[in-house]
Protein backbone atom coordinates (compact mmCIF):
# COMPACT_ATOMS: atom_id res chain seq x y z
CA UNK A 1 0.00 0.00 0.00
CA UNK A 2 1.71 2.88 -1.59
CA UNK A 3 1.74 6.12 2.19
CA UNK A 4 -0.36 8.70 1.70
CA UNK A 5 0.13 11.66 3.43
CA UNK A 6 -3.68 12.31 4.70
CA UNK A 7 -6.57 10.22 4.24
CA UNK A 8 -10.25 11.17 4.07
CA UNK A 9 -12.88 9.03 6.10
CA UNK A 10 -15.76 9.06 3.94
CA UNK A 11 -19.26 8.23 5.52
CA UNK A 12 -21.70 6.12 3.22
CA UNK A 13 -24.67 5.33 5.74
CA UNK A 14 -23.51 2.52 7.50
CA UNK A 15 -20.02 2.03 6.95
CA UNK A 16 -16.99 4.10 6.50
CA UNK A 17 -14.30 4.00 4.19
CA UNK A 18 -10.62 5.86 3.65
CA UNK A 19 -9.05 7.34 0.72
CA UNK A 20 -5.90 8.30 0.37
CA UNK A 21 -6.79 12.28 0.16
CA UNK A 22 -4.23 13.02 -2.87
CA UNK A 23 -6.79 10.84 -5.18
CA UNK A 24 -9.46 14.22 -4.08
CA UNK A 25 -9.38 17.13 -6.83
CA UNK A 26 -12.28 18.85 -5.09
CA UNK A 27 -14.43 18.13 -2.03
CA UNK A 28 -17.95 20.15 -2.69
CA UNK A 29 -20.53 20.99 -0.03
CA UNK A 30 -24.23 20.40 -1.21
CA UNK A 31 -25.07 23.77 -2.09
CA UNK A 32 -22.44 24.13 -4.79
CA UNK A 33 -23.81 21.02 -6.52
CA UNK A 34 -26.64 21.02 -9.16
CA UNK A 35 -29.12 18.51 -8.25
CA UNK A 36 -29.98 15.86 -10.87
CA UNK A 37 -34.13 15.40 -11.40
CA UNK A 38 -33.86 13.10 -14.44
CA UNK A 39 -30.72 10.31 -14.80
CA UNK A 40 -31.63 7.92 -11.91
CA UNK A 41 -27.56 6.81 -11.94
CA UNK A 42 -26.76 9.87 -10.99
CA UNK A 43 -26.98 12.54 -7.84
CA UNK A 44 -25.61 15.78 -8.54
CA UNK A 45 -23.42 17.34 -10.84
CA UNK A 46 -20.64 19.87 -10.23
CA UNK A 47 -20.60 22.47 -12.92
CA UNK A 48 -17.53 24.37 -13.31
CA UNK A 49 -15.94 26.23 -16.44
CA UNK A 50 -17.92 24.42 -18.87
CA UNK A 51 -17.44 20.94 -17.57
CA UNK A 52 -20.17 18.70 -15.75
CA UNK A 53 -18.66 16.61 -13.06
CA UNK A 54 -21.29 13.91 -12.29
CA UNK A 55 -21.54 12.64 -8.50
CA UNK A 56 -22.47 9.33 -7.54
CA UNK A 57 -24.21 7.95 -4.51
CA UNK A 58 -23.55 4.59 -3.15
CA UNK A 59 -25.00 3.19 0.20
CA UNK A 60 -22.52 1.13 2.65
CA UNK A 61 -22.32 -2.24 0.22
CA UNK A 62 -21.45 0.17 -2.73
CA UNK A 63 -25.23 -0.30 -4.39
CA UNK A 64 -26.63 2.75 -6.06
CA UNK A 65 -28.64 4.33 -3.70
CA UNK A 66 -30.90 7.71 -4.09
CA UNK A 67 -31.69 9.15 -0.86
CA UNK A 68 -31.38 13.01 0.09
CA UNK A 69 -29.69 12.45 3.54
CA UNK A 70 -26.04 13.49 2.72
CA UNK A 71 -23.85 16.98 2.62
CA UNK A 72 -20.68 16.42 0.48
CA UNK A 73 -19.10 14.80 -2.25
CA UNK A 74 -15.96 14.29 -2.71
CA UNK A 75 -14.46 14.45 -6.60
CA UNK A 76 -11.84 12.20 -7.54
CA UNK A 77 -9.21 12.69 -10.51
CA UNK A 78 -10.75 10.68 -13.24
CA UNK A 79 -10.57 10.70 -17.20
CA UNK A 80 -11.76 12.87 -19.28
CA UNK A 81 -13.15 14.51 -16.07
CA UNK A 82 -13.18 13.66 -12.45
CA UNK A 83 -16.44 11.92 -10.81
CA UNK A 84 -17.80 12.54 -7.23
CA UNK A 85 -18.83 10.41 -4.48
CA UNK A 86 -21.87 11.59 -2.41
CA UNK A 87 -20.87 10.52 1.04
CA UNK A 88 -23.39 11.12 4.52
CA UNK A 89 -19.72 13.41 5.72
CA UNK A 90 -16.45 13.59 4.83
CA UNK A 91 -13.50 14.07 7.36
CA UNK A 92 -9.55 15.02 6.85
CA UNK A 93 -7.55 12.59 8.55
CA UNK A 94 -3.50 12.84 8.98
CA UNK A 95 -1.39 10.32 8.01
CA UNK A 96 0.48 10.18 11.74
CA UNK A 97 -3.01 8.75 13.03
CA UNK A 98 -3.89 5.74 10.31
CA UNK A 99 -1.93 2.97 10.36
CA UNK A 100 -3.30 1.18 7.32
CA UNK A 101 -2.34 -2.40 6.77
CA UNK A 102 -1.97 -4.25 3.31
CA UNK A 103 -4.76 -6.81 2.14
CA UNK A 104 -5.34 -8.84 -1.14
CA UNK A 105 -8.94 -8.69 -1.19
CA UNK A 106 -10.13 -12.85 -2.79
CA UNK A 107 -11.35 -13.77 -5.31
CA UNK A 108 -12.38 -12.13 -9.06
CA UNK A 109 -11.99 -8.26 -9.05
CA UNK A 110 -15.60 -6.14 -9.50
CA UNK A 111 -13.57 -3.83 -11.88
CA UNK A 112 -11.52 -3.35 -15.24
CA UNK A 113 -8.72 -1.92 -12.53
CA UNK A 114 -8.70 -4.62 -10.07
CA UNK A 115 -10.12 -4.97 -6.57
CA UNK A 116 -12.07 -2.03 -4.96
CA UNK A 117 -9.60 -1.86 -1.80
CA UNK A 118 -6.05 -2.07 -1.07
CA UNK A 119 -5.51 -2.07 2.80
CA UNK A 120 -7.64 -1.10 5.76
CA UNK A 121 -7.61 1.08 8.94
CA UNK A 122 -6.00 -1.16 11.79
CA UNK A 123 -7.58 0.99 15.12
CA UNK A 124 -7.37 -1.15 17.74
CA UNK A 125 -10.32 -3.95 17.20
CA UNK A 126 -11.72 -1.95 14.61
CA UNK A 127 -10.87 -1.93 10.44
CA UNK A 128 -11.62 0.44 8.15
CA UNK A 129 -11.30 -0.54 4.84
CA UNK A 130 -9.34 1.48 2.59
CA UNK A 131 -9.66 2.36 -1.11
CA UNK A 132 -7.93 2.16 -4.17
CA UNK A 133 -8.12 5.61 -5.84
CA UNK A 134 -8.06 4.03 -9.64
CA UNK A 135 -10.40 1.22 -8.86
CA UNK A 136 -12.85 3.43 -6.71
CA UNK A 137 -12.72 5.98 -10.32
CA UNK A 138 -13.36 2.49 -12.40
CA UNK A 139 -16.31 1.29 -10.24
CA UNK A 140 -18.09 4.98 -10.03
CA UNK A 141 -17.52 4.88 -13.77
CA UNK A 142 -19.14 1.46 -14.03
CA UNK A 143 -21.83 2.82 -12.11
CA UNK A 144 -22.60 5.74 -14.16
CA UNK A 145 -22.67 3.72 -17.24
CA UNK A 146 -25.67 3.33 -19.36
CA UNK A 147 -27.45 0.15 -18.45
CA UNK B 1 15.85 -48.01 15.79
CA UNK B 2 15.32 -47.09 12.11
CA UNK B 3 12.73 -48.89 11.85
CA UNK B 4 10.75 -47.82 15.06
CA UNK B 5 11.29 -44.31 14.45
CA UNK B 6 9.99 -44.39 10.87
CA UNK B 7 7.03 -46.67 11.78
CA UNK B 8 6.12 -43.64 14.66
CA UNK B 9 6.64 -41.08 12.13
CA UNK B 10 3.81 -39.14 12.33
CA UNK B 11 1.62 -36.39 10.01
CA UNK B 12 -0.43 -33.87 11.76
CA UNK B 13 -3.13 -32.55 10.87
CA UNK B 14 -5.75 -30.70 12.11
CA UNK B 15 -9.93 -31.68 11.51
CA UNK B 16 -11.81 -28.95 10.71
CA UNK B 17 -15.56 -29.46 10.91
CA UNK B 18 -17.72 -27.31 8.70
CA UNK B 19 -21.72 -27.97 8.15
CA UNK B 20 -21.69 -30.80 6.28
CA UNK B 21 -18.30 -32.37 5.97
CA UNK B 22 -15.11 -31.43 7.48
CA UNK B 23 -11.46 -29.96 6.08
CA UNK B 24 -8.51 -32.06 7.18
CA UNK B 25 -5.55 -29.66 7.20
CA UNK B 26 -1.66 -30.11 7.33
CA UNK B 27 -0.86 -28.02 11.03
CA UNK B 28 1.76 -26.83 9.13
CA UNK B 29 -0.65 -24.80 6.90
CA UNK B 30 -2.37 -23.11 10.14
CA UNK B 31 -1.03 -19.95 11.76
CA UNK B 32 -3.49 -20.16 14.33
CA UNK B 33 -6.83 -20.88 15.74
CA UNK B 34 -9.01 -18.20 17.10
CA UNK B 35 -12.08 -17.16 18.68
CA UNK B 36 -14.71 -15.78 16.70
CA UNK B 37 -14.78 -11.95 16.29
CA UNK B 38 -16.67 -9.48 14.62
CA UNK B 39 -15.96 -9.27 10.75
CA UNK B 40 -16.19 -6.35 8.82
CA UNK B 41 -18.18 -6.87 5.50
CA UNK B 42 -15.64 -5.85 2.42
CA UNK B 43 -18.67 -4.44 -0.39
CA UNK B 44 -18.53 -6.62 -3.83
CA UNK B 45 -17.17 -9.73 -3.04
CA UNK B 46 -17.52 -13.19 -3.92
CA UNK B 47 -20.31 -14.57 -1.60
CA UNK B 48 -18.01 -16.65 -0.49
CA UNK B 49 -16.13 -13.72 1.56
CA UNK B 50 -17.61 -13.56 4.53
CA UNK B 51 -15.76 -10.25 5.48
CA UNK B 52 -12.06 -8.87 7.39
CA UNK B 53 -10.80 -10.29 10.61
CA UNK B 54 -8.72 -8.43 12.77
CA UNK B 55 -5.94 -10.70 13.61
CA UNK B 56 -2.95 -9.62 15.43
CA UNK B 57 -3.44 -5.79 13.66
CA UNK B 58 -3.47 -7.99 10.44
CA UNK B 59 -6.68 -7.61 8.34
CA UNK B 60 -6.97 -11.53 7.40
CA UNK B 61 -9.53 -11.83 4.80
CA UNK B 62 -12.77 -14.78 6.05
CA UNK B 63 -14.26 -17.54 3.43
CA UNK B 64 -16.91 -19.94 4.28
CA UNK B 65 -15.56 -23.26 2.57
CA UNK B 66 -19.14 -24.45 2.71
CA UNK B 67 -19.50 -22.24 -0.10
CA UNK B 68 -17.54 -23.22 -1.56
CA UNK B 69 -18.24 -26.72 -1.39
CA UNK B 70 -21.54 -26.05 -2.75
CA UNK B 71 -23.13 -26.12 0.52
CA UNK B 72 -24.32 -22.58 0.83
CA UNK B 73 -23.07 -20.02 2.85
CA UNK B 74 -22.83 -19.91 6.59
CA UNK B 75 -21.35 -17.74 8.65
CA UNK B 76 -20.24 -18.46 12.30
CA UNK B 77 -22.10 -20.18 14.98
CA UNK B 78 -21.43 -19.87 18.58
CA UNK B 79 -19.12 -22.94 18.47
CA UNK B 80 -17.07 -21.63 15.35
CA UNK B 81 -13.80 -20.72 15.17
CA UNK B 82 -11.38 -19.17 12.73
CA UNK B 83 -8.67 -21.38 11.52
CA UNK B 84 -6.23 -18.91 10.12
CA UNK B 85 -4.19 -20.11 7.15
CA UNK B 86 -0.41 -19.08 6.12
CA UNK B 87 -0.29 -17.04 2.68
CA UNK B 88 -0.64 -19.53 -0.25
CA UNK B 89 2.81 -20.35 -1.97
CA UNK B 90 3.69 -17.11 -3.56
CA UNK B 91 1.83 -14.64 -2.13
CA UNK B 92 2.47 -11.54 -0.21
CA UNK B 93 4.23 -12.53 3.42
CA UNK B 94 0.69 -10.36 4.57
CA UNK B 95 -1.73 -12.51 2.52
CA UNK B 96 -2.79 -14.76 5.45
CA UNK B 97 -6.82 -16.00 5.38
CA UNK B 98 -9.12 -17.21 7.50
CA UNK B 99 -11.89 -20.28 7.19
CA UNK B 100 -14.58 -20.54 9.44
CA UNK B 101 -15.32 -23.98 11.04
CA UNK B 102 -18.64 -24.89 12.43
CA UNK B 103 -17.05 -26.55 15.87
CA UNK B 104 -13.77 -27.19 17.59
CA UNK B 105 -11.15 -28.24 15.20
CA UNK B 106 -9.33 -31.66 16.30
CA UNK B 107 -5.76 -32.14 16.13
CA UNK B 108 -4.92 -35.54 14.46
CA UNK B 109 -1.72 -37.46 13.89
CA UNK B 110 -1.33 -40.42 11.57
CA UNK B 111 1.67 -42.84 11.49
CA UNK B 112 2.55 -44.11 8.14
CA UNK B 113 0.79 -47.17 8.58
CA UNK B 114 -2.48 -45.27 9.02
CA UNK B 115 -1.75 -42.92 6.31
CA UNK B 116 -1.69 -46.20 4.08
CA UNK B 117 -5.32 -47.33 5.64
CA UNK B 118 -6.27 -43.98 4.78
CA UNK B 119 -5.58 -44.74 1.12
CA UNK B 120 -8.06 -47.15 1.33
CA UNK B 121 -10.84 -44.75 2.44
CA UNK B 122 -10.56 -42.47 -0.20
CA UNK B 123 -14.07 -41.12 -1.26
CA UNK B 124 -15.74 -39.80 -4.01
CA UNK B 125 -14.16 -36.24 -4.26
CA UNK B 126 -17.39 -33.61 -5.28
CA UNK B 127 -15.32 -30.15 -5.59
CA UNK B 128 -12.37 -28.66 -7.35
CA UNK B 129 -11.38 -27.32 -4.71
CA UNK B 130 -10.86 -30.33 -2.74
CA UNK B 131 -7.44 -32.65 -3.76
CA UNK B 132 -8.92 -35.61 -1.80
CA UNK B 133 -11.96 -36.69 0.45
CA UNK B 134 -11.53 -39.26 2.73
CA UNK B 135 -14.23 -41.05 4.93
CA UNK B 136 -12.84 -40.07 8.82
CA UNK B 137 -15.18 -41.19 11.37
CA UNK B 138 -17.85 -41.63 9.20
CA UNK B 139 -17.88 -38.17 7.31
CA UNK B 140 -16.27 -36.78 4.68
CA UNK B 141 -12.82 -34.88 5.49
CA UNK B 142 -11.55 -33.12 2.26
CA UNK B 143 -7.97 -32.38 1.72
CA UNK B 144 -7.49 -28.35 0.29
CA UNK B 145 -6.38 -28.31 -3.24
CA UNK B 146 -4.20 -25.24 -2.02
CA UNK B 147 -3.31 -24.97 -5.84
CA UNK B 148 -7.06 -24.23 -6.83
CA UNK B 149 -7.33 -22.38 -3.76
CA UNK B 150 -4.22 -19.93 -5.03
CA UNK B 151 -6.22 -19.51 -8.95
CA UNK B 152 -9.66 -19.14 -6.99
CA UNK B 153 -8.33 -16.05 -4.39
CA UNK B 154 -5.90 -14.29 -6.88
CA UNK B 155 -7.79 -14.74 -10.54
CA UNK B 156 -6.04 -11.67 -11.43
CA UNK B 157 -2.26 -11.63 -10.55
CA UNK B 158 0.21 -14.08 -11.18
CA UNK B 159 2.66 -15.13 -8.63
CA UNK B 160 4.21 -11.99 -6.47
CA UNK B 161 7.64 -11.36 -5.90
CA UNK B 162 9.62 -11.85 -2.73
CA UNK B 163 7.57 -10.87 0.21
CA UNK B 164 8.41 -7.14 0.99
CA UNK B 165 6.64 -7.00 3.92
CA UNK B 166 6.07 -9.24 6.98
Amino acid sequence: VAESKQYLRIGLRGQEFLLPSEASVSIEQRENLTLEREDPRVTAWRVSRGERWPAFQLDHRLSPVRNNDWQRAVFVDAHPHPVGLIAAEIQLLPHAIVDVEPFTPLGPPPTLRGHLFSGAWVRGNQLMLVFSPQSLVAYLLQVGAPA
Amino acid sequence: VNRKTRSQAHVHALLVPLRQASLLIPTALVAEVVNVDALLPVPRSAEWVLGLLNWRARPVPVISFDALLGHGVHGANPRSKMVIFYPLAGRHAWDFFAVVSSGEPQPRAFTEQEGATLKSAVAANPSPYLSATLMLDGRASGIPDLEALNRLFYPASSVVSAPSRG
